[in-house]
C-alpha cells in the first residue's frame, strides 16, 4: 500500500469525568478490532502497547476507566489509514493521530492559577489540526427545573408580574426538557432546514432560574488556545485550519426529548455561552456538535455490562448528529467525530454514505 | 528572594483582603506581618522581565511574588518560569488596557456610582444574562472576556448566595441581599480596572468584534473624586465612550437619605458632562439606571419605554430627585439620554430572573458603536410621471417642479 504519511494531531479539551478517556479506550478497542470503517490501524507500524493498553483494559473489563490520575498525562500515537470512499481506487491516506489524555482538573487548575500550568504541553495542544471538546450533559445540567416555552414576555409585562400583578398560573406552563414549541419552518418543511448552526435559547419566564455558567473555565482555554495561534478575540480563523468538534459524552444518558432534538439543541439550549463564543469566534463549518455514547449503555448496569461484554447486538458505542437539513444520524463509528475534526465535511458525507 | 517593599498607599489582589481599607490580611492566618510577608500585596522594585511580560498587573505581581518552588526555577536572573498564562483575568489594568485602546476600537463604559449603588451586582447579572442568552435586547453576542477569572470570583459567591438560600428555603431581607451577592470592591489606587467582554454583532454582515471595556471602579473613588480634583479621572471621563450612573431607589424612597443621595447622582452627572465637554468630537450617551427597583415595584412601576424620560411618570422618584432630573436636563442637551429601571438580583438565582440588565448596556453601546451610513439619495420624480414611476421612487419624494419652485 502506498500513501502520503503525515502527522496530525487532535487535541482533547474537557474538564474532570467528561469521558476523554472513556472514548479513547472505546475508540482503541474498536480499532484494535477493525470495526471502523474506512479508519484502520496500519499494520506497518509498531504502536504503544503499554499506554493502549491503560486505556482499553478497563473497557475490556466491562469497566469504565478510572478518573485520570491527577498530573498524570498519557501522550498516545496511533497509526491510522484512512481508505476513502471515492474515487474507489484511491490509496489509502497514512497518518499518525498523536492524542493526549490528561487530568481533567487541570483545566480547572490552570484556569485558578495562572502563574504556572500553562506548560509547553499546552502550547503545542494549541497548535493541532482539530478540537475534541468533550462535554457530559448530566454533569452540566444543575438545575432541575426545565427552561421555559417560547412566550415572549415584554419588559412591562415582566415588571407587572415581578409587582405582583400578574401571577404565575398565567404564565403558560413549560414543556418537558427537550421539547421547544416554538413553531418555525421545521414545522411546516422537513425538521430544520439548515443545521449548521447552533440554535439560540428561547426567552426566560420571569419564575425560571437564572443558570450559573460552568464552562468559564473551557471557554478561557479555548481563549489560551487562540491566543497561541495569534487569533484575537472575535477574529475567525481561516476555515478549516481548526474545527471543534463538540462531543456530549454519555448521550445515551441524556434526557429523551435531548435525544431526538439533537446535541446541536442540547448545547444552544443548556450551554448559551459557549455556543456564542464559538459562532463569534469559529466559522459554522468548524464546530460540529456529536452525541457520544463511547459504550452504548450504563456499564453500571449489570444486565447491559454483560451485554456489552458479551458484544450482544446494539450494545456498543455510537455516535449522532444532525446533518444539514436536520435529519438526526445515528452510527456505531466512534471515529466520526476524530474524521470530521480532522478532514472536515467530508467525513459525514461518507458515513452518510454507509448508514443503512 | 525576599519580597519588596509594599506600594503606599495599599493595594491587595486578593478581592477578600481589606487590609488596604484599614481592615484585615485575607491570609491574616498564614503570616504574622502581612505587611512583610504577604505576596498578595503590590510592592515596589519589579524584576526585570524577559519580552514575554504578562499583559496585565495581576499576573505581574503573581510573577513576581512566586511561591518557593518557582523562585527556585527562576535562578539566580529572577527570571520567570515561563509558565505563566497569557493573563491573570481578574481585571484588565492600565497596561492591558491602554494595549487594547491602541489595537482595537474598545468602548470605554463607565459604571458611576456610590458604594453599595449595586455597580457590581450590576455588572454579575449583566453578565448571567449575557451567559444564558437572554440579552434580547443587545444586538450582539458573546465574543470573549480577557476577565474571566475575575468573573468567575464573582459568580462563585453567587453560586454560594443561591446555595445557602436554598438550604433555608427563605427570602432574606433585601437591605443585608447586596452584601451577601458579591464582595464589595476595593478601592485600587493609582489605575481604574476594568471588565472585559468581545461581543460581535448579530448580524452576519457585520464581522466586527467590538472590545467593551466597563469600569469596575469602587463606590469611594467617585465619592473622593466629587471632592477633589483628579487628572486621571478626568482624563478617564474625557475617554469614555457611555456612562452608566447607578442610583439606588431605596435610598432615593428614604426621605432621610434621598437628600444627599439625590445630590451625589447628580454631581456624578455634571461632572461627567463638565469632562465629557472636553472631547465633544467623540460619540457618548448616558443611561441613568435606577437599581435595586424592585424594592419599590410595588409603589411605583415603570412607566413605559417612551415615557421613561419624562420625570412626571416616575412617581415619587420624580418628586424626590430634582437634582438628579435638572442634570439629566442638562445631560440631555449634549448627549442622549435614557432612564432605565433594572433590578439585577430581585431574589436568588434559582427563583427568577432579573428585569432591565441589558436595556442600559444596549442604549449606551448603541450610541458607542454608531456608525454613519452613506447618505442614499432618491432622484426626484418628474413631473407627469406616471404612477408606477411614482412608486419606484418610494419613499415619496417631491416633484422636480415642486423642488425647484422651492429653491427659487
Amino acid at each position: 500500500m502506498s500513501g502520503l504519511s503525515v502527522e496530525k494531531r487532535l487535541t482533547l479539551l474537557g474538564g474532570p469525568s467528561s469521558g476523554k478517556s472513556t472514548y479513547l479506550g472505546a475508540l482503541i478497542d474498536a480499532l484494535e478490532d477493525d470495526a471502523l470503517s474506512n479508519l484502520a490501524l496500519s499494520i506497518d507500524v509498531p504502536v504503544d502497547s503499554r499506554a493502549w493498553e491503560h486505556l482499553t483494559e478497563p473497557i475490556l473489563e466491562g469497566q469504565y476507566p478510572q478518573r485520570t490520575q491527577a498530573g498524570r498525562r498519557l501522550d498516545i500515537d496511533v497509526p491510522l489509514q484512512l481508505s476513502p470512499r471515492r474515487p474507489v481506487d484511491a490509496p489509502p491516506v497514512a497518518f499518525s493521530l498523536r492524542v493526549s489524555d490528561y487530568d481533567g482538573e487541570d483545566v480547572e487548575r490552570l484556569f485558578r492559577d495562572r502563574t504556572r500550568g500553562w506548560t509547553d504541553e499546552w502550547r503545542a495542544r494549541a497548535h493541532a489540526d482539530g478540537v475534541l471538546l468533550f462535554l457530559r450533559p448530566p454533569a452540566i445540567r444543575q438545575l432541575p427545573r426545565p427552561l421555559a416555552s417560547d412566550i415572549e414576555m415584554t419588559e412591562a409585562e415582566r415588571w407587572r408580574h415581578l409587582a405582583g400583578l400578574s401571577s404565575s398560573s398565567s404564565l403558560p406552563s413549560s414543556p418537558p426538557s427537550g421539547h421547544n414549541t416554538r413553531t418555525g419552518p421545521e414545522t411546516f418543511f422537513k425538521p430544520g432546514l439548515v443545521a449548521d448552526e447552533i440554535p439560540a435559547p428561547p426567552p426566560a419566564r420571569p419564575d425560571d432560574p437564572v443558570r450559573i455558567p460552568t464552562v468559564l473555565a473551557l471557554i478561557e482555554l479555548l481563549q489560551f488556545i487562540r491566543h497561541v495561534r495569534e487569533l484575537a478575540p472575535g477574529e475567525r480563523s481561516p476555515r478549516g485550519r481548526l474545527r471543534i468538534a463538540i462531543l456530549l459524552a454519555a448521550w445515551d444518558a441524556a434526557d429523551a426529548g435531548w435525544q431526538q432534538r439533537g446535541a446541536a439543541a442540547y448545547i444552544g439550549e443548556s450551554l448559551p455561552l459557549l455556543a456564542d463564543f464559538l459562532w463569534s469566534n469559529f466559522h459554522d463549518a468548524d464546530v460540529y456538535c456529536f452525541g457520544v455514547s463511547a459504550t452504548g449503555g450504563d456499564l453500571h448496569d449489570e444486565h447491559y455490562r454483560a451485554r456489552f461484554q458479551e458484544r450482544a447486538e446494539g450494545a456498543t458505542g455510537y455516535v449522532t448528529w444532525t446533518d444539514s437539513v436536520g435529519a438526526i444520524h445515528t452510527q456505531r463509528d466512534l471515529s466520526i467525530p476524530l474524521r470530521w475534526a480532522l478532514f472536515g465535511d467530508t467525513a459525514l458525507a461518507a458515513a452518510i454514505d454507509t448508514d443503512e | 528572594m525576599s519580597l519588596g517593599p509594599v506600594v503606599m498607599p495599599l493595594s491587595c489582589t486578593n478581592p477578600d483582603c481589606t487590609l488596604p481599607e484599614g481592615g484585615v490580611c485575607a491570609r491574616v492566618t498564614e503570616f504574622r506581618d502581612p505587611m512583610a510577608a504577604c505576596a498578595d500585596l503590590a510592592r515596589l522594585d519589579p524584576i526585570a522581565l524577559p519580552s514575554t511580560e504578562p499583559d496585565d498587573i495581576d499576573l505581574l505581581v503573581q510573577q513576581m511574588t512566586a511561591g518557593q518552588d518557582d523562585r527556585d526555577a527562576l535562578g539566580s536572573t529572577g527570571e520567570p518560569s515561563g509558565q505563566a498564562a497569557p493573563w491573570a483575568g481578574r481585571h484588565l489594568g492600565a497596561r492591558a488596557s491602554d494595549r487594547l485602546l491602541w489595537c482595537s476600537p474598545a468602548r470605554v463604559l463607565a459604571v458611576l456610582g456610590p458604594r453599595n449603588a449595586g455597580k457590581t451586582s450590576y455588572l454579575a447579572s449583566l453578565f448571567l444574562q449575557l451567559a444564558n442568552g437572554q440579552c434580547q435586547t443587545l444586538p450582539y453576542r458573546f465574543a470573549g472576556s480577557r476577565t474571566l477569572h475575575g468573573t468567575h470570583e464573582i459568580l462563585d459567591k453567587i453560586r454560594a448566595w443561591d446555595l445557602a438560600g436554598q438550604e433555608t428555603d427563605t427570602d432574606d431581607d433585601k437591605g443585608t441581599r447586596v452584601q451577601e451577592i458579591v464582595a464589595h470592591t476595593p478601592k485600587h489606587s493609582g489605575f481604574i480596572h476594568f471588565l472585559h467582554l468581545c461581543l460581535r454583532p448579530r448580524n452576519r454582515h457585520d464581522n466586527r468584534a467590538i472590545d467593551v471595556l466597563l469600569s469596575d471602579v469602587a463606590g469611594e473613588w467617585f465619592s473622593d473624586h466629587t471632592s477633589q480634583r483628579d487628572d486621571d479621572m478626568h482624563a478617564f471621563f474625557a475617554r469614555c465612550d457611555g456612562f452608566l450612573v447607578m442610583a439606588d431607589v431605596a435610598l432615593l424612597q428614604d426621605k432621610r437619605t434621598s437628600r444627599r443621595h439625590d445630590a451625589e447622582i447628580a454631581r456624578m452627572i455634571r461632572r461627567a458632562l463638565a469632562d465629557r465637554e472636553r472631547a465633544p468630537e467623540r460619540a457618548c450617551s448616558l443611561a441613568l439606571v435606577f437599581g435595586k427597583y424592585d424594592l419599590i415595584v410595588r409603589s411605583v412601576l415603570p412607566p413605559a419605554v417612551e415615557d421613561r424620560h419624562t420625570r412626571d411618570r416616575w412617581g415619587v422618584l420624580g418628586e424626590r430627585c430634582p437634582k438628579i432630573w435638572a442634570a439629566l436636563e442638562a445631560a440631555r442637551q449634549v448627549m442622549p439620554v435614557s432612564v432605565c429601571p433594572v433590578t439585577s438580583f430581585p431574589q436568588r438565582p434559582t427563583r427568577g430572573q432579573p428585569v432591565g440588565v441589558d436595556r442600559p448596556l444596549a442604549f449606551v453601546l448603541k450610541h458607542a458603536d454608531a456608525r454613519a451610513r452613506w447618505p442614499v439619495r432618491v432622484p426626484p420624480v418628474p413631473d407627469r410621471a406616471s404612477s408606477f414611476e411614482a412608486m419606484r421612487r418610494w419613499p415619496p419624494v417631491e416633484s422636480t417642479a415642486s423642488t425647484e419652485r422651492k429653491r427659487a
